[in-house]
């Protein structure tokens, strides 16, 4: 739906881009863990 | 042809340019304006380092700091090489002259930690100052000048070491053959000529979006994305383009900023009542948050800094004063200064790799606000902005001259010089019976209120709509000044059609996005969601134009 709603932005300005516009997701490059640094502070 | 070719010459560029020449490469920076006039020279509040001059303070720590703010979405390892290269970076500022402000030495020989630092004597006297979301004082400051001073620094260095400039020149496409970066063609904006650059490397430090919230940011009008929407054109990746940070205290009127120092040194926030209703030195999501809730319970938001004095005010904080005064009439030192939260930094950018090479075209390199490194993720930690643009601008310069060394030297065809001209010249040839000036407010509103600091499904969705109407009335808008020479109003119509190009990335990225992290805040969607969105979102033209 939202890539839908992306071509459907870009369908005025440009149609060669619509057709070839990609949103995706990814889980690489990911960090929440503090604890390793907390735990070595000072 | 050059070896590695800069575009931007604010803080990033310049320290870019000044590694890549140390490393033995030809350099040209390439600038819409000049140096000293980029969005560095507006930042005040200091620069992050865990010298530990004024309390105890360790790397880990700033790392800890960084992870924790960027809720899930950034990349250790390239925070751990920001962190850890901080002090090495403010040493090196301290030999090209940088003017921090000092403490007394002897009060810094309780905390130090000398086992962080390389032998400057004088890094031990740096003053540092506490900011939001930090566990200790550690932001390396000017008083409330750093980012100017800063970008002085760079300058005078880069003027004293022969780097060439080419200041007034702006971006309008990459010249990319196969997926390999060739150089870039730019309008010179004095002659209006239409040149192309060839060049080995080209690396991107054009700045962020923020201006797309035209009249409700910190930013200058020309923080348009043009570097991200010229990477997009030429097949390059961006992501994380939801996420777009708040800061907390811009002046009511006029939408400057007041430094988070003005908060670290002690300011208040406070309601109509004279109540405080927040930790002032929480993240500025928070913060941002509770103050826009506040308002729109009608309250008035204060900052108030009266309690400070003037002493203290004058000599730490001389700049919130004079802006106080000059933009808002109102004396901080006897009086409250009424602020609301407004656009200040955008996390998201140009998807880079370990090597700050952009996804997608190779010999293309991405640095500062423009790129998104994954040191953020969903909320910049105050004072780590100047530390990646400067660490990682040397980073990013040494690592351009090394595809330089063995990248083609075999020029690209003129074609898109060629694109570039024809456009141009329709420009100046068309009618524009629709003033985009009308438009560029009302997408700056738009976003404010619809992409702000509360989203929902929506609000966003009639952005989005209202975004495809602005797209199909811009057949219909374009200059009304036809000079050749000096034409600002080519200038802005370019940097328009930019922020129209890339607004659509925000709001389908923040549609996509159903949680809340960091400054992204659904409130029909108030949760963090780790199983389906501890992601990054990455929009990517496959062909190009």
């Amino acid at each position: 739906m939202i890539l839908r709603n992306f071509r459907r932005v870009l369908y005025p300005y440009n149609t060669d881009i619509i057709n070839s516009t990609t949103i995706s997701f990814s889980e690489k490059r990911c960090c929440g863990d503090t604890t390793p640094y907390a735990k070595k502070g000072l | 042809m050059v070896d590695v070719l800069i575009i931007g010459s604010g803080g990033a560029g310049l320290s870019a340019a000044l590694a890549a020449k140390e490393a033995g490469a030809s350099v040209l920076v390439v600038g819409k304006m000049y140096p000293t006039n980029s969005q560095t020279s507006m930042a005040q509040g200091g620069m992050n380092a865990a010298l530990g001059n004024v309390e105890e303070d360790h790397v880990s720590l700033h790392i800890a700091d960084t992870i924790k703010s960027a809720h899930g979405l950034c990349d250790e390892d390239m925070v751990r090489h920001m962190c850890a290269d901080a002090p090495q970076t403010i040493a090196w500022l301290e030999t090209l002259g940088m003017p921090f402000s000092r403490i007394e030495a002897s009060h810094s020989d309780a905390n130090h930690n000398s086992s962080l630092l390389t032998p400057h004597s004088s890094l031990k006297s740096v003053a540092q100052r506490q900011l939001g979301g930090a566990s200790a004082k550690r932001a390396c400051y000017a008083q409330d000048y750093t980012g100017l001073k800063l970008l002085h620094t760079l300058y005078d260095t880069c003027l004293k070491e022969g780097i060439a400039f080419l200041d007034e020149h702006f971006l309008l496409e990459l010249i990319v053959s196969g997926d390999t970066v060739k150089g870039a063609v730019v309008l010179d904006i004095r002659s209006g000529e239409i040149k192309q650059i060839d060049a080995k490397s080209v690396i991107i430090a054009t700045g962020g979006y923020g201006g797309i919230y035209h009249g409700y940011t910190t930013n200058m009008y020309g923080v348009s994305g043009d570097g991200i929407a010229a990477v997009l054109r030429a097949g390059g990746a961006v992501s994380d383009m939801e996420f777009v940070q708040f800061h907390p205290t811009g002046l009511k009127h006029s939408a400057i900023l007041m430094s988070e120092s003005a908060r670290g040194e002690g300011g208040y926030l406070v309601n109509s009542k004279q109540e405080r209703f927040v930790d002032e030195l929480k993240p500025r999501d928070e913060v941002a948050r509770a103050i826009f809730e506040e308002l729109q319970k009608g309250e008035e938001v204060f900052l108030d800094l009266r309690h400070l004095g003037e002493e203290k005010l004058m000599t730490l904080l001389p700049q919130e004063v004079a802006l106080c005064k000059l933009h808002e009439g109102v004396d901080p030192i006897s009086e409250l200064v009424s602020i609301k939260p407004v656009t200040h930094y955008t996390m998201g950018g140009i998807d880079v790799d370990y090597a700050l090479e952009v996804n997608g075209i190779k010999g293309c390199f991405a640095v500062g606000e423009c790129a998104n490194a994954k040191v953020h993720g969903a909320n910049r930690l105050g004072g780590n902005s100047l530390l990646e643009i400067t660490a990682f601008g040397r980073f990013v310069g040494e690592n351009a001259y090394k595809h330089a060394v063995y990248a083609s030297s075999k020029p690209a065809d003129n074609s898109v010089q060629h694109a570039c001209q024809k456009k141009i010249e329709r420009l100046f040839e068309q009618e524009a019976p629709i003033d985009f000036y009308t438009h560029r407010q009302a997408l700056g509103r738009l976003f404010y209120e619809n992409v702000g600091i509360i989203r929902d499904e929506v609000g966003l969705t009639q952005a989005l709509e209202e975004v495809v109407a602005t797209q199909v009335a811009l057949k219909k808008m374009g200059i009304r000044d036809r000079s050749k020479t000096n034409n600002q109003n080519l200038v802005e119509f370019l940097e328009f059609e930019n922020a129209l190009m890339l607004a659509p990335t925000i709001i389908s990225a923040a549609l996509a996005r159903k949680e809340s992290r960091g400054a992204h805040y659904r409130s029909d969607y108030p949760q963090s969601d780790d199983a389906h969105f501890k992601k990054h979102i990455i929009l990517q033209w496959k062909d190009k134009q």
